[in-house]
């Protein structure tokens, strides 16, 4: 059980519903705490009597530790006291004698988190017959949710339906998307921490989590952070463990929704698909992620209303690496996905070869019984 | 005021040896009566009483004290200079005939290897010379006041009408030592100044150069270690990768990024943690550019590495950017300090 959902049970009951958000967002957003009840006030915009109440609540829950730390009592330092700094009378900060100047008393709440993943840079890749105007939208979001700039690559690769089905333009969406991360990369170095640029996190949608999945299987050298998939069309069966154990991936979010009809009928169309986005990844793993939104189709995801709080309350935690973060109100999770792949007949490449192949036979039948109508 | 320690006491030279042993950090006065399966204790009081009570027993001697007191006095609580040495500049420094002849033209031979007075005079000194094949150690030593606080003897009095407040210090001297060290294998060398002396610590360094350089001529043209470069590397290393994992031992308390006019300051809130930690903190220096800037100042805790045992323990230094000093909170030991100055070299050529 999380900080987060421990902390929901045990605030305080009389607190506003504000606050209360107020709280959870924070915690979710923090990581390690050490602080007084005054500075919780001031986080939480309440007074410190408020303050001491939830802090004591949540110690109580054990979300916190209360510890009676000691102060360095110099105007100017006021930092927590380590023990060698006790131990030698003296503040290692700021040189402050501490036998002549008694340190000060202060009650503070502790929690100990590893630190959360920090986003690097991202790239949002869109599906088939459209341009992903929710790139544009998810960009604004980050843009509003960090405080700092997090370069956002918008990769768009045309409004293609056709080129999706066929193997040889598919290769070459490959190709181009391997490219353009390589090349993003490049000019990102030394900018971000003044060093190379780190692997991208990557939010992709229908085709474009299939063109991200065949990236890392075609070039073993492509390394990605955290992937966001929606809406995915790749085949549940696809071996994202593997790529997560050598490294080529960091983890996978796939986020899926039950009435995601164009998911359940890609295995028909696009050649080494499948309905991921519906009954999630079969690859047991720890960082592989599967999250359904019941009642969520194809793209309601990226609705006004919708995008703010997915980001909020999944694909943040996610990217922060606080995968038990995840909400799970809204949300269920599915551990164990079990999928078969539909009869060859039914899959394409051979349903697309019947379907073209009914097409010609059709159509010269039509052309034979025209031909005689005309000679009769 | 009382006088204990080196000065004005007597009793053949122990008492001087306890003084001296009691002004080294509790951890290490612990650490030494552990090993000597001796009562510890936690104050200074009880350390004296407990060491007393041992030499009266039997179990502790004066040359236990002596040789645990190589191993840690003066080692510490300093400002200290790096230098970068060139590989080749040792190899006629090894042999002892050169050594010997270089002291001779500097008026300095007979301090090869002297022993140090346990009551040194009241101005800095150099007293020793230790050289092998492994180094040269240059050693100079003071006598110092150590004024210890004693609340417990604070007094008031009214004098002429006037309320006056005593404060007690007990007034213990000490042997301050100054340092210039080299070891030929390192690459290193390094100037160390108490932490209590002069506060123009340059001034104090150059003065001990200038003694250094009439043996070691080739000295001056010995680069210093890029502080500043080591305090940008530090907070890269305790910053971590994308995953927030910081496994370099670096645990950095505080940095300031010099920039062309106005400066950033990091700080965590306690001495027990880092600003790294704090992931609103991260975000913004997430977004500092550190080419931009320039290392200024910083606290850092470091666990060393290199040549450093398993069970290292974490050190304070604080890194003085612009004038390449570090100065080594607390007390170490020698081989402690040598650790961090290894790990200084490291993070300056990164």
């Amino acid at each position: 059980v999380t900080p987060v959902a421990r902390a929901a049970i045990a605030a305080p009951a009389d607190l506003s519903l504000q606050t209360r958000a107020r709280l959870l967002r924070w915690l979710s957003l923090t990581d390690s705490v050490d602080l007084p009840a005054a500075l919780l006030a001031g986080h939480l915009a309440v007074d410190v009597i408020t303050a001491t109440r939830i802090a004591e609540a949540l110690a109580t829950a054990g979300v916190f530790e209360c510890r009676q730390a000691q102060v360095c009592p110099q105007p100017e330092c006021q930092i927590v006291l380590s023990e060698d700094s006790l131990s030698e009378r003296s503040c290692q900060t700021c040189g402050a004698d501490l036998t002549e100047f008694e340190p000060r008393t202060e009650v503070r709440y502790l929690l100990e988190r590893p630190r959360a993943r920090d986003v690097g840079w991202l790239v949002a890749v869109h599906g088939i017959r459209t341009r992903g105007p929710w790139q544009e939208q998810l960009q604004w979001l980050i843009d509003r949710q960090f405080t700092r700039t997090i370069p956002f690559k918008n990769w768009k690769y045309g409004r293609i339906l056709v080129g999706s089905l066929l193997l040889a333009s598919q290769r070459k969406y490959v190709r181009r998307f391997i490219d353009q991360i390589r090349s993003a990369q490049s000019d990102l170095n030394g900018t971000l921490r003044g060093g190379p640029a780190p692997a991208p996190d990557v939010v992709a949608h229908s085709f474009g989590s299939w063109i991200v999945a065949h990236a890392i299987q075609e070039d073993s050298t492509l390394i990605l952070g955290s992937v966001i998939l929606v809406g995915s069309i790749v085949a549940p069966d696809w071996p994202w463990g593997q790529f997560i154990d050598r490294r080529q991936v960091t983890a996978v979010l796939n986020y899926c929704g039950d009435r995601d009809i164009p998911v359940r009928l890609a295995e028909l169309f696009v050649p080494d698909s499948g309905p991921s986005g519906v009954v999630g990844f079969t690859s047991r793993h720890q960082r592989v992620i599967n999250i359904l939104r019941p009642g969520g189709d194809h793209s309601s995801t990226f609705s006004d209303d919708r995008l703010a709080v997915t980001f909020d309350t999944v694909w943040r935690p996610f990217l922060s690496a606080r995968y038990d973060d995840i909400d799970t109100r809204e949300h269920v999770r599915l551990d164990t996905p079990q999928w078969l792949p539909a009869p060859r007949l039914l899959r394409a490449p051979t349903t697309l070869v019947l379907l073209v192949g009914s097409i010609l036979v059709l159509a010269t039948i039509a052309i034979i019984v025209a031909v005689i109508a005309r000679a009769g | 005021v009382s006088d204990s320690g080196a000065r004005g006491s007597e009793g053949g030279g122990l008492d001087q040896i306890l003084g001296l042993a009691l002004l080294q950090g509790n951890r290490f006065i612990r650490e030494f009566l552990r090993s000597k399966q001796i009562r510890l204790g936690s104050t200074k009081e009880q350390f004296e009483a407990n060491l007393r009570e041992a030499i009266a027993d039997g179990k502790l001697g004066r040359a236990d004290i002596e040789e645990w007191l190589r191993e840690v006095e003066g080692w510490g609580n300093q400002h200290l200079y790096a230098f970068d040495v060139p590989s080749a500049a040792s190899n006629r420094l090894r042999h002892r005939k050169t050594m010997l002849a270089r002291l001779d033209n500097a008026g300095l031979s007979k301090l090869l290897d002297a022993d140090i007075s346990l009551d040194p005079g009241e101005e800095l000194a150099l007293a020793t010379i230790r050289h092998n094949e492994d180094g040269v150690s240059f050693l100079w030593v003071r006598a110092d006041r150590a004024l210890i606080r004693r609340k417990e003897l604070d007094r008031y009095e009214e004098l002429d009408g006037d309320e006056i407040e005593f404060h007690a210090y007990e007034r213990r001297w000490s042997r301050v030592a100054a340092r210039f060290e080299w070891r030929f294998d390192s690459g290193l060398a390094a100037v160390l100044i108490n932490r209590s002396e002069a506060r123009d610590y340059a001034a104090q360094r150059d003065l001990l150069l200038a003694t250094v350089d009439t043996v070691i001529p080739a000295r001056r043209g010995w680069q210093m270690i890029d502080i500043s470069k080591v305090i940008t590397e530090l907070d890269s290393r305790g910053l971590g990768g994308q995953q927030g994992v910081n496994d370099a031992g670096v645990r950095v308390n505080s940095t300031v990024f010099q920039g062309a006019a106005a400066n950033i300051r990091f700080r965590a809130s306690a001495e027990a943690g880092s600003y790294h930690d704090d992931a609103a903190v991260r975000e913004v220096r997430g977004a500092v550019d550190r080419s931009k800037f320039v290392g200024g100042a910083g606290d850092c805790y470091l666990t060393p590495t290199a040549n450093a045992p398993n069970n290292a323990r974490e050190l304070h230094l604080r890194l003085y950017g612009q004038e390449q000093r570090t100065l080594l909170w607390g007390k170490m030991t020698l081989d402690e300090v040598w650790q961090i100055l290894l790990d200084l070299k490291t993070y300056a050529a990164a």
